[in-house]
């Protein structure tokens, strides 16, 4: 089976945008997650909301999730 | 049910001599949230009803009496009793308990302290001596502890013969006994604290006399007597508690409610021989609360409707029925909506469950959570909401599994859409859910600004955003040929809605205009989360079917990988899905219409609302 390299590159470009939307979405949820864990620590009835903060930044690697659909659609 | 509850706002003037009657029918009734009166120069606040005093004492007695006796405050009914009765039944329960009460912790003190004793002596028979070696004396001091060096005999030898020192390794440490002439004392000391001595205090057994190991068998016979009397006496205890349960509950209760009437007209206003209040209840019953307020106080009540200010806060009653009432909970959560905002409990109530169920979407999957939910809210009442919450959604999943033709990740059947392979559907429709709700957002934006700054203003600051992508998709189908009109048509749509946005938002406003496409394109995770989960399921079932066909010893390990994996994929199926469908709701179609931040309505007399989150 012989692969176009342009076919390859996209690929590449599929897997680098939802690989940095991933570490975009981790660095921010890390700190996110850090606040969190403080707020719960000083009162329990934080959890809710602040599971609600910690997803905040998934949208981060959805984004790269439909950028990278969108090229495999071009392979 | 779309706008929060009417309300009007009554003014209260009556007699002190009616006040107590009008305070019970006001906590009878449960309907008026009382505005505190703040002290000014013409009208003092109303001071307390007098019995208020003995009144919280007794409550805080109660309570006392209720906490040594390990009752838990629990929902009772309201029992109807006089403070005489409640003052003579509780001095009773008193008599009966202190006692024992006392003697259980002057037997628990005793108890420990023998443990002390048994501890000092312990260590003391490992050295051999015994108690009488440490009286006390004038021309002898004794030490007695740990040491963390080895003690240097040469260096004591130096400053007197006269010693004794007994060591023994205990515990990874040297227990060491040293014996001295007083009047090298202080120079002994010092060669000690040398090796890092802690003393341990032999005060409590000074009085014992006898064989260590005799006297720790003598002990540990005490001890066992008092344990027998403390458990014989926590048994009556017990007994009491039941006993008295019954009538300590409805006390309490009783009491607590009393010193609520007790204390409330600390809110009022008030002259020498009069009271007044200002409170807001719901319209539609503000006559008949007139009626029956008047006729509490024997017609000598003066009730009058007073105009609301614009800047006055009113308080905020949602009000839903059936199965919308639940998500309240989520608009709890945000925050109350302002007096003047949409309620958006409703509008919540439909899409929630469409999200979740379209991200969840499989019928196995629905009918576990389902159970588990219902379950769930038989065990905690107390988060009853926002368990209902999740039913409704369960099913929502239900029924999208069956288009998706989805049972735990098999496919029995060909489903309307395929997940695993009409990606770009599911894209095309999260797409087109984002762009509806955010303009639905946008419109009810603009009816909201319409009705309070006008239709320009609202034109300008919501209009805009929706032409923005009118235009967009215009140059977009002219570009493509999809319909014939010259694609100038939309830049000048465009331009003309940017200058809209400029007028109502401001520079920022524009800097702002690509977050429309970022808030839509956010919806993309309906597919995304959704196809998460159905790989996963996927994953779970090829990865057990490969174990099945490995052979006959395989199969528990693949059973037990299946009800793992799908458990891990349920709880993650449950958490996702609905943090991401209450996050669209909260961050893309709230920030359109709503900003919240009403007080909540509370009804004097009523029971605060509880919430597990």
């Amino acid at each position: 089976m012989v692969i176009e390299i342009g076919t390859g590159l996209i690929a590449v470009g599929a897997g680098l945008a939802i690989g940095l939307g991933a570490v975009g979405t981790g660095v921010a949820q890390q700190q996110a997650i850090a606040a969190v864990v403080g707020a719960i620590a000083e009162d329990p009835k934080m959890f809710g909301k602040g599971l609600f903060f910690i997803v905040l930044p998934e949208t981060l690697v959805i984004f790269g999730l439909v950028i990278a659909i969108m090229l495999m659609g071009r392979m | 049910m779309i706008k929060p509850e009417r309300m009007s706002k009554l003014f209260l003037v009556g007699p002190k001599t009616k006040l107590n009657k009008v305070v019970a029918k006001l906590h009878d009734l449960k309907i008026a949230h009382i505005i505190e009166h703040k002290k000014d120069d013409k009208f003092d606040i109303c001071p307390p009803q007098d019995y208020f005093e003995k009144i919280s004492s007794l409550l805080v007695q109660t309570r006392s009496i209720m906490s040594h006796l390990n009752i838990q405050i629990t929902e009772t009914e309201k029992k109807e009793m006089s403070l005489s009765i409640v003052k003579k039944e509780l001095e009773v329960i008193k008599d009966e308990t202190t006692g024992i009460l006392d003697e259980i912790s002057s037997a628990s003190d005793a108890k420990s302290s023998i443990a002390e004793q048994k501890n000092i002596l312990a260590l003391l028979s490992l050295l051999n001596l015994s108690p009488q070696d440490f009286k006390q004396s004038k021309f002898i001091n004794s030490y007695f502890g740990y040491v963390a060096n080895p003690i240097n005999i040469e260096q004591l030898k130096n400053i007197t013969e006269n010693f004794e020192i007994l060591t023994k390794e205990h515990n990874k440490k040297i227990l060491v006994a040293v014996f001295v002439e007083s009047k090298f004392a202080a120079k002994i000391e010092e060669a000690l604290n040398a090796a890092s001595f802690s003393g341990i205090n032999v005060d409590s057994i000074k009085e014992l006399t006898g064989n260590p190991n005799n006297l720790i068998e003598e002990l540990s016979k005490k001890q066992e007597k008092l344990s027998i009397t403390i458990s014989n006496k926590k048994d009556t205890i017990k007994k009491l508690a039941g006993k008295h349960a019954p009538f300590l509950l409805s006390a309490e209760k009783y009491l607590a409610i009393e010193t609520e009437k007790a204390q409330i007209p600390l809110n009022f206003g008030s002259t020498k021989e009069t009271f007044f209040l200002k409170c807001f209840l719901p319209t539609k019953i503000v006559q008949n609360t007139k009626d029956e307020l008047i006729k509490a106080a024997g017609n000598k009540l003066h009730v009058t409707d007073e105009e609301i200010s614009e800047t006055e806060e009113i308080p905020i009653k949602i009000e839903n029925k059936g199965l919308v009432k639940p998500f309240e909970f989520f608009t709890n959560l945000y925050s109350l909506p302002k007096y003047d905002e949409f309620d958006p409990t409703i509008l919540m109530a439909f899409t929630f469950p469409l999200f979740f169920g379209f991200m969840l979407g499989d019928v196995g999957y629905g009918l576990i959570t389902f159970a588990l939910f219902y379950y769930l809210k038989k065990k905690f009442p107390n988060g009853k909401d926002f368990f209902n919450i999740l039913m409704i959604s369960s099913v929502g999943a239900m029924i999208f599994g069956f288009i998706y033709g989805e049972f735990f990740g098999f496919e029995p059947y060909h489903g309307l859409i395929v997940r695993t392979h009409d990606i770009n559907t599911l894209m095309i429709i999260s797409i087109i859910a984002g762009t509806v709700q955010v303009n639905f957002g946008l419109i009810l934006g603009f009816i909201l600004e319409f009705k309070h700054h006008g239709f320009l203003k609202a034109a300008y600051e919501k209009l805009s955003w929706i032409l923005i992508q009118i235009s967009a998709a215009l140059i977009y189908i002219s570009s493509v040929n999809i319909v014939n009109i010259p694609v100038y048509i939309g830049y000048i749509l465009l331009a003309f809605a940017i200058f809209m946005l400029y007028k109502g938002e401001g520079f920022m406003g524009v800097i702002e205009i690509p977050s429309i496409v970022s808030q839509i394109v956010s919806y993309a995770r309906l597919m995304a989360v959704g196809l998460a989960s159905v790989f996963i399921a996927i994953m779970v079932n090829d990865f057990t079917t490969f174990l099945f066909h490995k052979g006959i010893l395989f199969i528990p390990l693949a059973v037990i990988a299946l009800i793992v994996g799908h458990t891990f994929n349920i709880a993650l199926g449950i958490l996702s899905p609905s943090l991401h469908s209450i996050r669209l709701h909260y961050v893309e179609f709230f920030t359109k219409f709503y900003t919240g931040g009403g007080t909540e309505y509370a009804p004097f007399g009523a029971e605060k609302q509880k919430s597990i989150i």
